[in-house]
């Protein structure tokens, strides 16, 4: 890996199109500013990770898919008159009642 | 920020606008036979490179309450290369009515994208073992412009959209 040390106006150059500026150093904390042409994806790291890491997981794992889109298309738009929970006497015998199941933490970031 | 961005909202998008060929039409309310659209992702999705084409395969069209195919809100993306990579996407404001993607300049020039009429937005959706949540991925949509079936997964930085929210 190729280390600089810059300060902040300083900038550096990769390849022919892209700038890296450093705007700005307080505590740990650095603000970057980049130039490239619309071609080229900038992204946080952990963000680029997350999506990857997203896609990996959302590979299906099931031949069929049919049953599952069935069931969410069901839950997309309910019957009149369907309760919670009443779209569901396909499911398996074993299906959680409302609420029986847990609930993971809700990722905002 | 860039002049060239606008609004795309999935529900003003009929899911058949990303070109489905309807080739002998209907026959008592019926789709008897339709082509799949091959999309290709101009950039392949993060994860996996290599592949760039894809079928998008309506699900649900033979539910058995015989409701309007139009309303379909479920595909499977199948890869060409690969067949067995397989993600299961929707149409997102079926599942989240207030969800909308703002594509910037350089997204709309990736997909060649200059009538926001053209998009089609598409959410990844991970089915995990049953007691966990469907979650959809509403950071990183797939955007088709539904004239060129060009396609790409866009990460929109700068939003709260979460990467993992829940459906059921």
């Amino acid at each position: 890996m190729l280390v600089l040390t810059r300060r902040a106006g300083e900038s550096i150059v990769i390849g022919d199109e892209v700038r890296v500026v450093v705007l700005e150093v307080r505590g740990d904390t650095v603000r970057l500013g980049i130039e490239a042409p619309r071609s080229v994806q900038v992204h946080r790291a952990e963000v680029y990770a997350e999506v990857q890491a997203a896609n990996a997981a959302a590979v299906s794992r099931v031949d069929d898919l049919e049953p599952v889109a069935g069931r969410l298309q069901r839950l997309a738009r309910p019957k009149p008159g369907a309760g919670p929970g009443a779209g569901a006497g396909t499911g398996a015998g074993s299906a959680p009642g409302p609420g029986a199941g847990p609930v993971p933490g809700h990722r905002t970031d | 920020m860039l002049a060239k961005s606008w609004t795309a909202v999935g529900s003003a998008l009929a899911p058949t606008g990303v070109g489905h060929v309807e080739q002998d039409g209907f026959l008592g309310g019926a789709p008897v036979e339709e082509d799949v659209p091959v999309i290709t992702f101009a950039r392949p999705l993060p994860g996996f490179p290599g592949l760039d084409g894809f079928l998008l395969v309506r699900l649900g069209s033979g539910e058995e309450d015989g409701s309007d195919a139009d309303a379909t809100a479920l595909y499977e993306l199948r890869s060409v290369q690969q067949p067995e990579i397989r993600f299961l996407v929707a149409v997102p404001t079926v599942f989240f009515p207030g969800y909308t993607v703002e594509l910037d300049g350089p997204a709309c020039d990736e997909l060649g994208l200059d009538d926001a009429d053209d998009a089609l937005v598409l959410v990844i959706l991970t089915v995990a073992a049953d007691p966990a949540p469907t979650t959809a991925n509403l950071m990183a949509p797939v955007v088709i412009n539904a004239r060129t079936r060009v396609a790409s997964q866009v990460i929109l930085s700068g939003t709260d959209w979460p990467v993992r929210a829940t459906v059921a």
